[in-house]
């Protein structure tokens, strides 16, 4: 006698996919719904499809202010991941140091960015070069922090043997501190990934991009300010995808290249 | 002269009571000693002077029979391997810190592992794919691929389960017979102490000292039947005695 045949697996990718995407459908139609039925103002909460079509109609305008915005926040990401890995590199060489230091870095983290933003356009000016720096200024920590714990939190058999073998501390430092704090390195890198495309929008908001161009943040800006607000959700939903985008990124890199320390990322 | 030689030997840390003193213990070329004891005795402190990973307070170390330092291995508790190398690149990893890698040596690192019961598809896994025992045969091989003259083993197996650890200790010995580099293993297994080696330091704590030594009269190579032997039971419970008599 057999029993029932078992039914084919589901592949893993589409069960991975389909939860999330039932979800966002429920929340789709439960936000229609919500505007059909309690009849709300379009200037307060307009419907998905009103949503999307503002979208797709000033599609051009939305792609450009993406594209800025995308460029800003990934140029600022990129010169965080640098100069965070070398201060947390400076900060590993002794615990003088970091103790000397580390208040300026947590600084980084606590001072209101929205306050000193226009000091930065008084100090800079208006423009790119001030998007691109709120975006260094919010996203250099995490890359700071996560680092430093990875180049001094280190197994202390390993750091015997280092020494037994009288390695020197080129040696130490690149077979032992820096590998070790790759994970932690990628883990701040997926943090400031999403921190920089806040910070390139907040600075938008202040700083904007000149005459003729203007990033995400400008338009969520002169959106609220004029009750567009199909448009200026359009451009929260495409500063969303963006940020996802860039964080989606970030892990396939990290999974990809770095598949030799994906048991650190995975524990993560 | 012995090749290792540690005379009024005394440790102590930042607080009061000291964690070794008076320790006078002598260790010749080719010998294998086991250091027994309870927990917080100084065991491994005491192997990680003679490693010179802690300096003492007083007392004299000499490691080595010339000015010239010795070759050293050093087999922790765990493994220790850099997770992100495989396991022959955490077997070369020596090599390449002493400066000492050639195409010789990188030949030698699979026939070391072979050695060790392990084969050619393990040396591109990553220790994460490796059972534990699997795991402390690499931590092995890593030890041995510098010709050590001296290893040093701080409770390898203790984190194994009774089959695999003796299974090991079988292994080493076998190892050990082959090259005959001078071993100091420190263990609270009564049974592995004595299986092992030729002399067994038993030690008491608060503070650290030596309390006897005990020779073990059986001739190599040891057969897995000798731990059932009259002479070995007796020898155990001799050695289990004086340690419970000084607690």
């Amino acid at each position: 006698m057999t029993g029932p045949r078992p039914s084919p697996p589901v592949p893993r990718w589409l069960g991975s996919i389909c939860p999330p995407v039932a979800v966002l459908c429920l929340v789709l139609i439960g936000w229609h719904l919500a505007v059909e039925v309690l009849d709300i103002r379009r200037f307060l909460l307009p419907p998905p499809g009103a949503v999307l079509t503002e979208a797709w109609e000033r599609a051009d305008e939305l792609s450009a202010a993406t594209g800025l915005t995308a460029l800003a926040a990934l140029l600022g990401f990129s010169i965080s991941l640098v100069l965070g890995s070398l201060v947390a590199l400076v900060f590993s060489q002794s615990p003088l140091i970091r103790r000397s230091f580390y208040p300026m870095a947590i600084f980084l983290q606590t001072v209101p960015i929205i306050a000193i933003a226009p000091l930065i356009i008084i100090w800079v000016g208006e423009g790119f070069v001030s998007v691109v720096i709120v975006t260094v200024i919010i996203s250099l920590f995490p890359i700071i922090t996560n680092t430093t714990t990875g180049l001094t939190t280190l197994d202390a058999n390993l750091v015997d043997l280092f020494r037994l073998h009288r390695a020197s501390r080129w040696d130490t430092l690149r077979k032992l501190r820096i590998p070790n704090a790759i994970p932690n390195l990628i883990t701040g890198a997926r943090i400031s990934s999403g921190l920089a495309v806040v910070g390139a929008i907040i600075g938008e908001i202040f700083a904007g991009h000149g005459q003729h161009q203007h990033g995400l943040g400008y338009h969520v800006y002169y959106a609220g300010q004029n009750l567009e607000t199909e448009w200026q959700f359009a451009v929260i939903l495409a500063s969303t995808l963006l940020g996802v985008l860039i964080f989606a990124g970030i892990s396939l890199i990290s999974r990809v290249v770095l598949h030799r320390w994906t048991f650190n990322l995975e524990s993560n | 002269m012995a090749l290792i030689s540690l005379t009024d030997l005394g440790v102590r840390f930042e607080t009061d009571r000291p964690i070794l003193e008076a320790i006078d213990l002598q260790i010749e070329d080719g010998e294998f000693v086991s250091i027994l004891g309870p927990s917080g005795c100084g065991k491994s402190t005491l192997l990680r002077v003679i490693a010179g990973l802690t300096p003492p307070t007083h007392g004299t170390v000499q490691v080595g029979e010339n000015t010239r330092a010795p070759r050293l291995g050093f087999v922790f508790q765990e493994p220790a391997l850099l997770p992100w190398r495989t396991v022959r690149e955490n077997i070369r990893l020596p090599l390449e810190l002493d400066r000492a890698l050639d195409s010789t040596r990188e030949q030698e690192i699979g026939r070391q592992l072979q050695r060790l019961g392990l084969q050619a598809k393990d040396e591109s896994k990553f220790p994460r794919m490796l059972s534990g025992g699997m795991k402390m045969r690499a931590a092995l091989a890593r030890a041995l691929i510098v010709h050590p003259q001296i290893l040093l083993f701080d409770e390898p197996f203790a984190a194994l389960d009774e089959l695999l650890r003796l299974e090991l200790n079988e292994d080493l010995l076998r190892l050990w017979g082959e090259k005959r580099w001078s071993a100091v293993f420190v263990t609270h297994n009564i049974t592995e102490a004595i299986f092992l080696s030729q002399r067994v330091i038993l030690m008491d704590s608060q503070p650290g000292r030596i309390l006897e030594e005990v020779a073990v009269p059986f001739e190599y190579p040891r057969p897995e039947s000798l731990r059932q032997s009259q002479a070995f039971v007796e020898l155990l419970g001799r050695v289990a005695s004086t340690l419970r008599g000084n607690r």
